[in-house]
Order: C-alpha cells, then sequence, then structure tokens
C-alpha cells in the first residue's frame, strides 16, 4: 500500500485524538468521583443510581421520621411516669387518712389540699405539650385538650376532653345528707340539666356532648344546592333531600336539617328516674332525643350522633361538596384519633397516647377517683351516679363512699397508668431497634450506590497514569513521524 | 540521412518534457495540504520515431508529455458518499441527543430525584405536624420547585427544538450554496474539457464539494456520457430524494416553509413538492426535532416532551385526585382531604397558576390540560398553604390521616404504567441512555468508516513528499542530462562547423 505523508498525519491525530478521548473521560471520572457523567455512558448505572439515591434519600427520611417518633415517646413516657407519681401519692394519702382513725382536722384539711393539688397537677400533665402539640389530644394537637368544668356545683367538677364530657356518667356530687324533699327535687333537676345540657346556661349536656360519640364536621359551608343526599345511622339509610330555596344563612340550615333528620330519625323519649328503698319511683322526668343533632361550628356544619354508633354520609356529589361533606364519609363511637408516623416502607409506628385512654379506661377515670377522695376527705359518705337501664332509660343512684374502696380503685387506675406506660416503652423500643435497622440500611444502600455510581479511585488513579503514557508516547512517536522526509537527507 | 540538428532536438525535447514533469511535482507538492486534492502525473511517452531510409529500424526522436491526468479511483468517491449521510446523520443525533442527556441532569443531585425527595421530605415533615405553618409553606415552596422542575425540562427540551429547527435551516442554505457552486463548476469543467483536456483541479473542488454535501443530505452522484450531435458530452448529475438537484448546467432550489406547528418543513422551490430527507445532517435534525418515537419514528425531542407531559399530568391527578394509571381511585387524594382552614376539594397541582375552582371548571379534559410546560401549584395553595389537604374529615389540626396517604403516592406501583414515580424516570433515562449510547456507536462506527475510506483515498491519491522529491530529483537530473545533451551536440558543432575544413590552410 502507497503511505503518504497526509495519512501518516491524520492516522496520527485520530489515535492522539482516542487516546485524549479515553484521557478525557478517565479524568472526569477523577474529577468528579463518579464512574458515569451522562446516562449513555452505561444506562443501567444511570438507571439503578435513580432508584438508589431515592432508596437512601428515603431511609434518610424514616431515620428522621423514627427519630421525631422517639422524642414524642419519651415525652409521653415521662408524662404517664409523672401521672403516675401522682396517683401513687395520692394512694399514700388515702392510705395515711384512712389508717388514722381519727383524723385531726387540720390533717384533714391538708390531705384535701394536697389532693386538690395534685388533682389540679393530672390536668397540667394530661396537658403536655411538645413542640407546641398537645401530646395527649389525638388530632387536636392545636388546643390543651384537657379542661375541668367547674360551672355546676352541685354537680362537681367534670372533665372535659376536647370539649367534650370524657366520663359523663361518672360519679356526681351527692345531694346534702339533711336534705329535705324540695331540695332533693332541685337537686334531681339539676342532675337532668346536666343530661341534657342548657346552652342558655352555658351547661354541656351529656347527650350531646359525650367524649368519643360518632361525629362528623367537613369542611367550610358554601351554599345549599337542590338535590338529595343519604344519612346512614347505624347502617340505615336515609334520604335527606334539599332545595335551593332554602337559602345560604347556614344557621337557617342547620335549623333545616335538624328537622329533616327528625323527620327520619325520630327522637326517642329518655326518662331520669329515681326509685325509693321499696323499689317505687320517686322521681321521674322524660327527655326528647334525637338521634342525629346537626350545629354550627364556625363556618362548619357538624353532625352528632347522640343516639347510636355509626353516621354515614353519601350521595350526590355536588350538594354534599356545597354543604362542605366529602361522598362517603363516616364516623363511628371512639374513633381512633392514632398520630400515625412513617419508618419505613409499610411500617408505621403510633406515637400518641390518646388522653382518654389514660383518665378514661376502664373505671370512671382517674379524675373521678380524686373527686370522690376530695368529697370522701370532706366526710361525704355518699356520691351519685346515673345508670342506663335496659330500656335505655336513666336511674339516678346513690352509692356508698369509703377510703377503702378508694384505695382499690387508685390501684387500679395506677394499673392502668403502668399498662399504658409499658405499651409506650414497647413502642419506644420499637422505635429504637428500626432506628438501629435504618441505621444499618443507610450504610448498606449508601454502600450499594457508591458501588454503583462512584469510581474506583485506585483504579482510575493507575488507568489515568497508563493513559497519560500511552498519550506522551504517542506525542513523542508523531513528532518524530512527522518531521523527516525525504529533502532532510538530501544536501 | 538524418538532419544535421536532430540531436539538438532530441534533447529540447528531454528539457521540455523534463520541465513539464518538474511544474507537475512542484504543483503536486505546493498542493500537498490541499483539501481533497488528488496528485497528478504526466503521461509521458516517446514521441513518434523516424523510420530510417536505409532500412535500418527507427530512429528515436525523443520524449513528449501527452497528457496530465489526477490518480483517483472514482469507486472510493462513490462509497465516501453513501457513507457520509448516516455519518451526518448519527453524528448530529448523538450531538443532539447529549443535549437532552445535559437537560436531564440525570444521575445527579439536581435531577428529578432531588426535587421530588425535597417535596416528600417536607410531606413527611408535615405529616409529623400538620398544623406547623412555616411547614405548610415548606411544602407550598417545594411543590413550586416540582412543577418548576417540569417546567424547566419542557421548555428547556422546546429550546432543543427550535435549535433543530434553526439548524434545519441553515444546513437547507447550505445545500442550495453547494447545488450552485457543483453547478457552476459543472459549466467551467465542461469548457475546459471541451478540447478533450481532463480539469483535474475543478474536478477535485467538484469532489469536495460533493464530499461536503453527502453529510448534509442523502446525494446520488453520477457523471453520465451523453451523445450530442454526435459527440460525447459528460453531465455532472446530482439526485436527492428522487429530483435533481443538480444537472449540468443547472441547479434547483431546496426551501425552507413554516409548517401547522411553526417549524420549518422543506419543498422544492420551484415545484412546492416537499422534501423528506432519508439520511444525512438534517434527517438527524428532523428526527430529533419531530420524531414522536411511535409508529417507527424515532424517539426525539417530541417523545421526551410527551412522556414529561404524561408524568405530570399522572402525577398531578395521582396527588390530586388520588387516581391510578388504570383508572382505579387508590386515595382520598388531595382533593378529599381538609385544610387547616376547614377547606376541602382543593386541587394541589392545577396549571397556569390556576384556582382549584378555574382548573375544575374545565370539567373531563382538566388534566389533559395539564403539561410539563404548565403545570404549578393551584392558587389556593400558593395564596395560603393552610389549604394544604393534611387532614381527614373531622379536620382536627393534628389529623394527618391524608398526609399521610398522599406520601405513599411515592411508592405507589399503580401511579404509571411502569410504576412508581421514579420508576417512570428511570424507564425514561434508560431509554435516554440508551438511544444516547446507540447514536454515538453508530455515529463512531460510521465515523471509522468514513475514515477508514478517507485513508485508503490518501493512499491512492494523497501527495507523498518522499515520492516527489524523489521525482524532483529525478527530473532534475533528466534536466541535466538533456542540458549536457545540449553543449555535447554544441562541442560536435562547434568541431563540425568551426573547425572542419581549415586542415589545409
Amino acid at each position: 500500500m502507497r503511505i503518504t505523508n497526509n495519512m501518516l498525519m491524520r492516522t496520527m491525530m485520530q489515535n492522539i485524538n482516542t487516546n485524549l478521548g479515553r484521557l478525557e473521560k478517565l479524568q472526569q471520572q477523577m474529577s468528579t468521583g463518579k464512574k458515569i457523567q451522562a446516562p449513555s455512558d452505561d444506562p443501567i448505572v444511570a438507571a439503578r443510581a435513580l432508584k438508589l439515591r431515592t432508596d437512601v434519600s428515603e431511609i434518610e427520611q424514616y431515620k428522621k421520621n423514627v427519630e421525631d417518633a422517639m422524642s414524642w415517646l419519651d415525652v409521653t413516657e415521662t408524662a404517664i411516669a409523672s401521672l403516675s407519681d401522682i396517683v401513687q401519692r395520692a394512694r399514700e394519702l388515702a392510705v395515711q387518712a384512712s389508717n388514722d382513725g381519727v383524723l385531726a382536722e387540720e390533717d384533714r384539711l391538708s390531705i384535701k389540699a394536697e389532693i386538690s393539688q395534685l388533682k389540679s397537677s393530672l390536668i397540667e400533665i394530661g396537658n403536655t405539650a411538645y413542640a407546641g402539640r398537645y401530646i395527649f389530644g389525638g388530632y387536636s394537637t392545636d388546643k390543651p385538650p384537657f379542661e375541668i368544668d367547674s360551672s355546676n356545683s352541685i354537680i362537681g367538677d367534670k372533665l372535659l376532653y376536647n370539649g367534650n364530657l370524657l366520663n359523663p356518667y361518672g360519679s356526681i356530687l351527692p345531694p346534702d345528707s339533711d336534705a329535705d324533699e324540695n331540695e332533693l327535687k332541685a337537686y334531681y333537676e339539676e342532675i337532668l340539666k346536666y343530661y341534657k345540657g342548657d346552652e342558655s346556661q352555658n351547661i354541656k349536656g351529656v347527650v350531646g356532648n359525650k367524649a368519643g360519640q360518632a361525629e362528623l364536621i367537613m369542611a367550610n359551608f358554601n351554599k345549599v344546592t337542590t338535590g338529595e343526599f343519604t344519612i346512614t345511622l347505624d347502617g340505615v339509610p336515609k334520604l335527606i333531600s334539599l332545595d335551593a330555596s332554602i337559602g345560604n344563612d347556614l344557621d337557617n340550615v342547620v335549623s333545616i336539617l335538624n328537622q329533616k333528620l327528625e323527620e327520619v330519625f325520630p327522637p326517642v323519649d329518655k326518662t331520669i328516674y329515681v326509685k325509693d328503698e321499696n323499689g317505687n319511683e320517686v322521681y321521674s322526668e322524660t327527655v326528647t332525643v334525637s338521634p342525629i343533632k346537626v350545629s354550627k361550628e364556625g363556618n362548619r356544619i357538624k353532625f352528632t350522633v347522640q343516639e347510636g354508633n355509626s353516621i354515614k354520609i353519601s350521595g350526590n356529589d355536588e350538594v354534599l361538596k356545597n354543604l362542605g361533606f366529602a361522598d362517603g364519609v363516616e364516623s363511628s363511637v371512639n374513633r381512633k384519633q392514632e398520630i400515625i408516623y412513617q419508618i419505613g416502607v409499610g411500617n408505621n409506628i403510633k406515637i400518641n397516647v390518646e388522653g382518654n385512654e389514660i383518665f378514661g379506661g376502664k373505671l370512671q377515670g382517674l379524675l373521678d377517683t380524686f373527686n370522690k377522695l376530695e368529697w370522701a376527705l370532706d366526710g361525704k359518705t355518699e356520691y351519685t351516679t346515673l345508670i342506663e337501664d335496659e330500656n335505655g332509660d336513666f336511674e339516678i343512684v346513690r352509692n356508698s363512699l369509703k377510703l377503702s374502696d378508694l384505695i382499690e380503685d387508685l390501684d387500679q387506675d395506677l394499673n392502668q397508668l403502668l399498662k399504658i406506660r409499658a405499651d409506650v416503652g414497647a413502642r419506644s423500643n420499637f422505635a429504637e431497634m428500626t432506628k438501629n435497622r435504618l441505621d444499618d440500611s443507610l450504610v448498606n444502600f449508601t454502600e450499594l450506590m457508591s458501588n454503583n455510581e462512584d469510581a474506583d479511585m485506585a483504579e482510575v488513579i493507575i488507568k489515568l497514569t497508563n493513559e497519560e503514557n500511552v498519550y506522551k508516547a504517542s506525542l513523542s512517536a508523531g513528532a518524530r513521524l512527522i518531521q523527516p522526509t525525504l529533502l532532510d537527507f538530501l544536501s | 540521412m538524418r538532419t544535421s540538428f536532430f540531436g539538438l532536438e532530441i534533447a529540447v525535447r528531454g528539457l521540455y518534457t523534463s520541465r513539464q514533469q518538474l511544474d507537475i511535482t512542484g504543483h503536486n507538492i505546493t498542493n500537498v495540504n490541499t483539501a481533497g486534492y488528488s496528485r497528478q502525473v504526466a503521461m509521458q511517452q516517446a514521441s513518434a520515431p523516424l523510420g530510417v531510409p536505409s532500412g535500418a529500424g527507427m530512429v528515436g526522436t525523443g520524449s513528449d508529455v501527452v497528457g496530465i491526468s489526477r490518480i483517483r479511483d472514482d469507486f472510493l468517491d462513490f462509497k465516501f458518499w453513501s457513507e457520509n449521510d448516516d455519518y451526518g446523520e448519527w453524528e448530529t443525533k448523538f450531538t443532539m441527543m447529549s443535549e437532552l442527556e445535559a437537560i436531564f441532569d440525570e444521575p445527579s443531585d439536581n435531577g428529578m430525584n432531588k426535587v421530588f425527595d425535597d417535596f416528600y421530605f417536607s410531606l413527611q415533615e408535615l405529616a409529623k405536624d400538620p398544623s406547623n405553618e412555616s411547614v405548610r409553606a415548606l411544602v407550598k415552596q417545594n411543590g413550586v420547585a416540582v412543577a418548576r422542575y417540569f417546567n424547566s425540562i419542557a421548555s428547556s427540551l422546546n429550546r432543543v427544538r427550535s435549535d433543530c429547527n434553526n439548524a434545519l435551516k441553515i444546513k437547507v442554505d447550505e445545500v442550495n450554496s453547494y447545488a450552485r457552486q457543483i453547478r457552476d463548476l459543472n459549466e467551467q469543467i465542461y469548457k475546459s474539457e471541451l478540447n478533450g483536456n481532463v480539469a483535474n483541479d475543478l474536478r477535485d473542488q467538484r469532489t469536495e464539494l460533493v464530499n461536503k454535501l453527502s453529510k448534509i443530505i442523502d446525494v446520488e452522484a453520477t457523471e453520465i456520457v451523453v451523445n450530442k450531435q454526435g459527440a460525447e458530452e459528460k453531465h455532472f448529475q446530482i439526485v436527492i430524494g428522487g429530483s435533481f438537484l443538480v444537472n449540468h448546467f443547472d441547479s434547483f432550489e431546496l426551501e425552507v416553509y413554516q409548517n401547522s406547528e411553526n417549524m420549518y418543513d422543506i419543498r422544492w422551490a420551484d415545484s412546492k413538492n416537499q422534501y423528506v430527507p432519508k439520511s444525512g445532517e438534517i434527517k438527524g435534525y428532523l428526527d430529533i426535532r419531530d420524531g414522536t418515537g411511535s409508529k417507527g419514528e424515532y424517539a426525539g425531542v417530541p417523545y421526551y416532551i410527551n412522556k414529561m407531559n404524561e408524568f405530570a399530568r399522572t402525577f398531578a391527578k395521582a396527588f390530586n385526585e388520588g387516581i391510578m394509571k388504570d383508572g382505579t381511585k387508590a386515595y382520598t387524594g388531595h382533593a378529599g382531604g381538609i385544610g387547616l382552614d376547614g377547606t376541602t376539594g382543593i386541587r394541589f397541582f392545577t396549571y397556569d397558576g390556576k384556582s382549584s375552582e378555574e382548573f375544575m371548571a374545565d370539567g373531563a379534559d382538566a388534566y389533559n390540560n395539564i403539561t410539563a410546560f404548565n403545570i404549578s401549584i393551584s392558587s389556593d395553595i400558593e395564596n395560603d398553604p393552610r389549604k394544604i389537604a393534611t387532614a381527614s374529615p373531622n379536620g382536627e389540626a393534628g389529623n394527618n390521616i391524608n398526609i399521610a396517604e398522599l406520601i405513599n403516592t411515592r411508592r405507589d406501583n399503580r401511579m404509571f404504567s411502569e410504576g412508581a414515580p421514579e420508576d417512570f424516570m428511570k424507564a425514561l433515562i434508560s431509554t435516554l441512555g440508551i438511544d444516547t449510547q446507540y447514536a454515538e456507536k453508530i455515529s463512531s462506527s460510521q465515523e471509522t468508516i468514513i475514515n477508514q475510506i478517507e485513508h485508503r483515498r490518501l493512499s491512492v491519491s494523497g501527495v507523498s513528499i518522499d515520492e516527489e522529491v524523489a521525482n524532483l530529483v529525478k527530473f532534475q537530473h533528466a534536466y541535466n542530462s538533456s542540458a549536457k545533451m545540449i553543449s555535447v551536440m554544441d562541442e560536435i558543432y562547434e568541431t563540425t562547423i568551426n573547425r572542419l575544413g581549415i586542415g589545409g590552410r
């Protein structure tokens, strides 16, 4: 083959270029530390990098979540420990009060004062906030969940949880032991008022304000549109039809909805009565209760189930949407308000303890025990309760009140707290374990990611040095090649 | 009997021949670096001999240069032209695809992952503290970043399209310019060759122009022999897409016109017939500009724009409504949740900054109207992050049920037919990577072929300095010898004319 000067030049340039190209690739790997600069360098590595990067950042997020969950659980655990301490102290005081036979007046008073003090501490701890959020309020983290309603001095202190009565059928302050017939009647009427509530006197009634009853509050009210929707109460669906002529005044809409609901779910009668020793009714009063009460909450409509366990709203999207409801939403008694943190794929942790678990519980509730302690130290020997009979009516019953019984109650309360504390502890452990596992995963996945996309520096350096040598060699070879022609050797 | 000065005559011929050979060598040497130049050689032969009347054979009369020809293998030119268009097409595609890779910027810390990670990161933070307004503002900002990510990719992709479009116009202008130059050369060559010569240098120039043209467009260049009034004429023709671009003394122009998409299409200037390129740089630009990746089309920018539109649309729908690719409603979606201010039915993502209500007024088309160009967060969220629907019905401040559901969309394999969002992106980036790699491979293998042909061409037609210098020496010696011959003849004449016949004086 005939070889010409320009062929040599071209071949040399091409080869030097190729070498330089390889050198550039390696230098890029060296300076970025990455195997690939663009997907076309290696599409498989690029695709895998995308996935692994997501995995790594997700694990980092989960780790952050689990750490936040642990802080929340720590605060919860501390709060519950303090509650246990308070109950423990109350028990000591109760034992002291019951043992000392005849208690000196000032001792009794000081014990009572301490019990009252402990009672308000209970509420304070119940309202513990972590980072501005109340930890025992369920989803209502924005306001203190617990409040003592002392508005009715005849009934005694009542515990409100998120604005509703936590233990509506708990103990009621008994009437004076020397009350006459009129005073007793007034007392019973007060209990009736407590049952049905009186908005004008700002008394919350048991009927519409039981904590944990089924209720639906939806988005802001917009307007009334002509059409129908269905309300299902305890599995019984009823059609409600609306006419745009109702107008858009929310108060009016609420009262019309109340009427329409009463038409389809007729109100039931509830009797509240008292029997004497011989079983004869000495007092009775009847209250009419609508199964569903509609009320206004700000600019929103609220459906409260007063009689029943569950409610569901469904139907024409347009009508519901304008009222502020979504199709198919439902609520039932004791709806759980669990705050869940995601700490892994399909791995969640409940971080909160709902206040009603602590202050409600199996007994009549923590506050009830403290109420009764106060009354007992005041010298009361009785307390009253409302008991639902087989007809759904209520009997007002008077029970005896003894310090020794109360010590037992306190023991049970303590047990309840211990159980919750154990549960929180178990969740803390789980979180801790998950965190350790996430730490490991983070290391593993970061390594996987690094293996996938990071350049092996030692290898790159060796290759780079090699390429540099090749490049230099090709340059010097080129220099020799280009220079001489026949001319150089002719004189 | 030979004439007296016959020897001098032969010597002069030798001088002429060597001079001409030296000139050609000089021409070759000066053109050693001229692009497309083919070395030239003189065709030297012995001039017609004279018969000796005595019958003692024929006497040589010296040498003659009968022609100058260029050393060129036409087959290599044809081969070059037929490969160069593919090289042009794939080199263009590779360049443009690399630009797309730069736009997507994956894998990196600024790509889709980062944007989505940040967005979902803020959602996670909000799930932990739904009432925190500063976290809500963060979610809003990161939502904007997601929308902007789509917007910026889409507008960058569109810029590539319009770059291709402009390049197309420039390339068409180049084709026209080459066509005119070739036509002019045809005329010059024709005229130069009327007397039977070969216009070596002009032909080299023409071949070089066709070389350049063949990269832009698929050319079929032929030189046909036409019998014109008994005389044979050579006509040079270039055919593209079945029509003449150049036919002997005529050249035809291509022109661009705006189509319905406001992009250029190519047609013949005189007939207005559309021209559809089969290969070459023009085809490369067209494929990148218009290829949708379906129906056998190349996966060019429109493919990626469509994919990003689909991504934006599907993601917005899944996030807003909880509706998956197959139409199932897997989640309540953002619209089904309740904001901190009690509102519901708010769509997080809309387009052109529309409010949720304006957006839904589009009816069934609402989501089809979302593209990667126009996706935005709704003005409701923009104006009031309290409307971010964290809660399920009843809407308590700490209720995080809805936002926890929304977070799950990140991993939901039902969102796209490809799977979760990053699976979609993974598939897209893989396609991009593989296609770019393919373009690079084809372009570099075509380049190798082209280089191979060029190499062979240089081997045949290239000027070798060594050879030329050797020739230089050779012809110089020949010249010197002829000159010597003259001086020898001179001496002979000196003797015969001046010295003879003086013996008797």
